[in-house]
């Protein structure tokens, strides 16, 4: 810059120079307050920029603007910026990475999709489970190639997170054969506005098999636990498990009964607590000390008082993965079968006896026939028809017992029913009897001629020939015997009464059991204690009823009713 | 771990950009020390343009910047590294 020009030829005046130095400080001057003004308009640039207002000249002089140096303040500042922008976009970037590798790593399949449901971003679970195509499906609508049908929109999970804003679940969306769990989740910008949908596609096809699998087994569970149940109530043994610390764990309502205790209560207590009969206590402490698979017989009082024999069996829950698992405890009434065994104990001295009576009847006559010579005719007649008589009461004996056998064995009784005069049955039955040996006299009611029955003819026979033979062997030699058939209230009725010794009311109730003799210590009457159950039977088959009336001392009177034979008119 | 120093900036009674600038040029000077967590500025002032400036130029060089406010009535704005 060259504010003035000097002459070479001639200096200048005082006055020349002081105009020339006036000159020169103006334009200095004016430079630099251009300069001044360039550097606060650049630095209120700046300012801006960092977003704040300019500087008013009052607040900074421009002596302060050099010495405050705003330029190089911002200037240094912008360098922070930057280092914090490229530190920032480092760890976006990485970031941005680790998303991208979650995003394709994730076992979800994940779309990104805009608010017009066009497809932004998918990873390739996208295309191995819900797309068909391996085509780009970038900017594409998502239910063209992913839904496709009405009913998955009507569940979107895009649309429930447009309307709400919030994270939704769109559950059991199926496509290919698979079911999926949708979890969609907004991505919203400052204002809050749903910018884009993020669908994760969660497969619950296992989960939903599985959980299928659960429900039936535990229906399965739920239905054999019923069963089971069902199986201990209708148990008429009582059980009782218990764990390995000898606690209730389990009881039946027969056991309940039995023991007296409730299930509900005891529940969780140990056993020896709870049971009060001295038998049963020393049966499981007798387990307890290690006697496996124990049986007693033990003796209860019931709660009404009537005393029943208990089997008691306790065996151990055996478990390989440990020694001393629960145990459990059947309890078996085997008060009945007791009761039978006695009987049978009983039947058998009596049968014994019975036979070896007439057999040795049998044995001693035949003898004498055969080692004496000089037996007149008479007597040899006499002595075979003794055995012959014996002979036929052993039969008798030996028949009886076949029949209950047979019946007991389940085989029951075949009948062949035909309309018959009952009056003709009781007339041929107790013709066989008229000149016995015992003297008894018959009264035969022949009122009731015309009563027909349904019957099978050698079954009525038999009962019959046992009711009088009973009346026979309990009714004094010469006593009367009543036989009588009628019809009562739609049944032909046949009864046997005799004026013999009679039965109390217990005596009568047992009267029908097998086995069972009225008075079994007088062997004096012949008898296998068959004979009645061998009646009913034979009458219940017909569809009758059997029943006894009597008194002590005042005779018996049995009573059968069989079907009439429907008449035409 | 330690706490920072704290380096104090009373500046109230400046407006802004003065104020903004004046903060810059500490932060500047203390920009490493403030990165590495060894110090903390707090900045007093009763411009509430500064409040919104400082705090924006703070987060853009990448501190974190609290305010609080007072009972003696200024703001007070306590610039710190930003926790990773």
């Amino acid at each position: 810059m060259s504010p003035t020009k000097q002459k070479a030829t001639s200096e200048p005046s005082e006055a020349e120079l002081i105009e020339l130095l006036t000159a020169q400080n103006a334009e200095l001057r004016q430079i630099n307050l251009e300069a001044f003004t360039y550097i606060r308009s650049k630095t209120n640039q700046l300012l801006n920029t960092i977003g704040t207002k300019s500087l008013r000249p009052e607040e900074l002089e421009d002596s302060s603007l050099i010495e405050l140096d705003p330029i190089g303040i911002v200037t240094q500042s912008f360098q922070q910026v930057l280092e914090n922008l490229r530190v920032t976009n480092a760890r976006l970037h990485l970031a941005h990475q680790e998303v991208q590798a979650v995003f394709e790593s994730v076992g979800s399949a994940v779309l990104v999709l805009d608010p017009q449901m066009r497809i932004i971003a998918y990873n390739k679970r996208v295309r191995e489970v819900l797309l068909n195509a391996d085509d780009d499906v970038t900017g594409i609508v998502c239910q063209n190639v992913v839904c496709r049908s009405g009913e998955a929109l009507q569940n979107c999970a895009h649309r429930k997170v447009l309307t709400s804003g919030r994270p939704e679940l769109a559950p059991n969306f199926a496509v290919n054969g698979r079911v999926f769990d949708v979890i969609g989740q907004p991505i919203l910008d400052a204002s809050g506005q749903v910018t884009h949908v993020v669908l994760a596609y969660n497969d619950v096809t296992e989960h939903k098999r599985n959980q299928a699998d659960l429900l039936t087994a535990l229906d399965e569970v739920r239905r054999a636990k019923v069963q089971i149940d069902t199986l201990l109530r209708s148990m008429s043994d009582g059980l009782v498990a218990t764990d390995g610390k000898r606690r209730i764990v389990l009881m039946n309502q027969a056991a309940e009964e039995l023991l007296g205790i409730c299930l509900h209560e005891s529940l969780g207590v140990p056993l020896l607590d709870v049971v009060q009969s001295p038998g049963l206590r020393a049966h499981l402490e007798a387990v307890a000390k290690g006697e496996t698979h124990l049986l007693s017989d033990i003796e209860f009082v019931t709660a009404d008082g009537h005393p029943r024999i208990i089997q008691a069996r306790t065996s151990t829950l055996a478990d390989a993965s440990a020694a001393d698992q629960g145990r459990i405890t059947l309890l078996h009434d085997v008060t009945r079968a007791r009761e039978i065994e006695r009987i049978k104990d009983e039947f058998l001295s009596t049968a014994a006896h019975q036979l070896r009576t007439p057999l040795a009847s049998v044995i001693g006559y035949s003898d004498l026939l055969i080692q004496s010579d000089d037996i007149g005719v008479d007597t040899r007649i006499e002595y075979l028809t003794l055995i012959q008589s014996k002979a036929e009461q052993l039969s008798e004996i030996v028949s009886n017992l076949l029949d209950i056998s047979r019946i007991e064995a389940g085989e029951g009784v075949t009948l062949t029913c035909e309309s018959q005069s009952a009056a003709a049955i009781c007339a041929e039955v107790v013709a066989g009897f008229l000149h016995g040996p015992t003297g008894h006299q018959f009264e035969v009611d022949n009122s009731a001629t015309d009563v027909r029955i349904l019957v099978d003819h050698f079954a009525v026979s038999q009962v019959l020939e046992n009711l009088i033979s009973n009346a026979i062997k309990y009714s004094p030699r010469g006593g009367h015997i009543f036989v009588s058939a009628r019809e009562a209230e739609g049944m032909g009725v046949l009864r046997v009464r005799d004026e013999g010794i009679g039965m109390t009311e217990q005596q009568a109730a047992q009267a029908f059991d097998k086995f069972y003799r009225a008075d079994a210590s007088n062997t004096a009457i012949a008898g296998t204690g068959l004979g009645l159950t061998i009646v009913r039977h034979l009458v219940e088959a017909h569809g009758g009823q059997v029943s006894i009336a009597s008194q002590p001392g005042h005779g018996t009177t049995v009573q059968c009713t069989f079907p009439l034979v429907e008449s035409d008119g | 771990m330690t706490s920072p120093e704290e380096s104090v900036l009373d500046i109230r009674g400046q407006v802004c950009p003065s104020s903004l600038l004046t903060t810059l040029r500490l932060l500047n000077m203390n920009a490493e020390s403030l990165r590495r967590g060894e110090m903390q500025v707090r900045v007093l002032t009763d411009s509430r343009d500064a409040v919104v400036t400082i705090p924006n130029a703070a987060a853009n060089m990448g501190f974190h910047a609290l305010i609080e406010k007072s009972p003696a009535g200024h703001y007070e704005v306590v610039i710190s590294h930003v926790a990773n």
